[in-house]
């Protein structure tokens, strides 16, 4: 039987992840700049979607960053050196030989640390703005509440193209470990 | 009606037994110093714009204006003794009014209150600073004596400060691009009889900053409703042509300004432009956009614009990448495979 690549919390954390973090950030987009044509009535339910999605967020996040091992996903040293040389050339299409990499590669272990700090940072920008009043000394230190919407535009706005990113080469670049995140095994 | 006419309790907020004790001392009247320093003088008009009560009232039966660079009569010498006197014999009662960015650079020579009694000329930086060490209380009024703008925007010649920045002691900031007439009596009234009154993270009174705009807008149903306005004059949410109401603490939706209360900027289809915020001007503007600009470094671009040149960049990203696989054929290998290897009923036909 084929290696065990995802175990089931994982895999539960995946699926459950997808929707709400697709919910959140298009409600989030949609209040920046609300238009009717996404297929939300009005700004209202937009806001409702936005905040119960972000409820969910929190815990879900939160369980991932207290149970997942990290040291999966942190780079290591070679990770940024001969790794990522190698991993690099072969994207860039200079060589045709793919190379191994242990679990994931350079990119995939770049791409999952950007978002184990940006989503809980994107998380707490979003509370601050939910509890303006009492994080008043937090949004001071972030430079005002405008400041704190501002960048919470801009890192969504890194996320969801990290997030473009991410789906694109989960659907291209092997079979088996698209098949792992449903069914466990490659 | 005439100001002869109204009671004497006109400034009274409360009918608490904390107003009936101050009844007592309320003939006396409290010593104010206001001092203007880098100021268009808006916010003391905007004081003599007020009713119920007018300025008349408070002169008559709260405070005794020892300053005012405005309204005094005196000239030289004879109102800067004023000045130098109060700070000894009043010292310890007196509430210090700042109006007005402090210019502290070249020792503080871009601006002087006038000669002292002793010949020395007086600089504005040092005038805040000893009247503010002498004075009860020091309040900051308008955004910018509170914030330090736009004396203090990119790149400050001056090098303006706001007030908190170059005193010892705290600063009531009563911010406003001017600041509400009431905002300004309503904070001088609470400190002469009740003393301090409870201050947000940015020293603001919270009786009159204690909410968003947005919060109590009159509008707030159109914005939950997805009803926008296009442009100004219209008469719906102005949310998106950069109302910064959401980020805004001020009660001018319910108090509304122009003496007998009667509009708003967003009653008159304009945008809220956060006045009252620590952030206001530079790091707000433009006025009419959404978000503030983002500065990198050598160019301002819109946040929408970073939003719009990222969904290009990665959408290129991908196409490019999508091509290359496609053309080496690397794409069709590895879903052969794939299915292939996998057993699925999706199998791509080999024959
Ligand atoms: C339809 C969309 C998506 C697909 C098909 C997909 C597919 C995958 C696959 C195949 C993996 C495992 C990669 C491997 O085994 O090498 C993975 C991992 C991961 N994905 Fe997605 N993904 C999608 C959307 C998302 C979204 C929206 C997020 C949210 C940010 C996300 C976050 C993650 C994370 C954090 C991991 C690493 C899990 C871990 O090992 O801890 N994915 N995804």
């Amino acid at each position: 039987m084929a290696k065990l690549r995802h175990p089931l919390p994982v895999r539960l954390f995946h699926w459950l992840l997808v929707p709400t973090m697709l919910v959140e950030l298009v409600t989030g987009f949609q209040l920046t700049n609300f238009s009717p044509r996404w297929g939300l009535r009005n700004v209202s339910s937009a806001k409702k979607l936005h905040f119960a999605a972000a409820y969910v967020l929190t815990a879900l996040f939160a369980a991932y960053l207290y149970g997942r091992n990290k040291a999966e996903i942190v780079p290591e040293r070679r990770d940024l050196g001969s790794r990522l040389k190698k991993f690099l050339a072969y994207e860039l299409f200079l060589t045709p030989k793919k190379p191994e990499f242990p679990k994931y590669n350079p990119g995939q272990k770049l791409l999952y640390s950007l978002w184990l700090v940006l989503i809980p940072f994107v998380l707490l920008l979003g509370w601050l703005l939910y509890f303006p009043r009492f994080f008043q000394k937090w949004i001071h230190l972030f430079g005002g509440l405008s400041n704190v919407r501002r960048l919470i535009y801009l890192v969504s706005v890194v996320l969801t193209a990290s997030i473009a990113g991410h789906v694109y080469f989960a659907l291209t670049n092997s079979v088996a470990h698209l098949k792992s995140i449903f069914t466990g095994r490659t | 009606m005439s100001s002869r006419t109204r009671p004497r309790r006109a400034l009274r907020t409360e009918h608490t037994p904390q107003a009936a004790a101050a009844d007592a001392d309320r003939r006396e009247k409290h010593p104010l110093v206001w001092l203007e320093t880098n100021t268009c003088h808006g916010n003391i008009l905007s004081l003599l714009n007020s009713q119920n009560p007018d300025f008349g009232v408070l002169l008559r039966e709260l405070l005794d204006l020892y300053w005012s660079n405005t309204l005094m009569g005196a000239k030289g010498f004879k109102s800067i003794d004023v000045l130098e006197k109060v700070m000894v014999e009043r010292a310890g009662e007196y509430i210090l009014v700042v109006e007005g960015t402090v210019p502290t650079a070249a020792g503080g020579r871009y601006a002087y209150v006038g000669l002292r009694g002793n010949g020395e000329p007086w600089t504005v930086t040092d005038a805040v600073v000893e009247l503010a060490a002498a004075a009860k209380h020091v309040v900051a009024v308008g955004s910018c004596a509170a914030w330090g703008l736009p004396f203090g925007a990119h790149p400050n010649p001056t090098g303006s400060k706001p007030v908190s920045a170059v005193v010892n002691q705290p600063v009531i900031n009563v911010p406003g691009c001017p600041a509400h007439p009431d905002w300004i009596i309503g904070t001088l009234a609470h400190l002469v009889w009740y003393g301090i009154p409870e201050l947000d993270a940015e020293n603001r009174p919270v009786v009159f900053y204690g909410e968003t705009i947005h919060n109590l807008c009159q509008r707030r149903h159109y914005f939950e409703s997805g009803i926008f306005a296009r442009e100004i004059g219209e008469p719906w949410c102005l949310y998106k042509i950069g109302c910064k109401g959401p980020v805004t603490y001020a009660d001018c939706p319910s108090r509304q300004w122009s003496g007998e209360h009667l509009n708003w900027p967003v009653g008159a289809n304009t945008p809220c432009i956060g006045c009252t915020s620590p952030e206001f001007l530079e790091r707000t503007a433009p006025f009419f956009e959404h978000l503030p600009d983002v500065h990198l470094p050598g160019v301002r671009v819109r946040p929408n614009q970073v939003g719009l040149a990222t969904g290009v960049a990665t959408a290129l990203g991908i196409g490019l990448h999508l091509a290359g696989s496609l053309l080496t054929g690397r794409l069709q290998k590895e879903w052969k495979k794939g299915l292939g290897k996998t057993g699925s009923k999706f199998r791509l036909k080999r024959k």
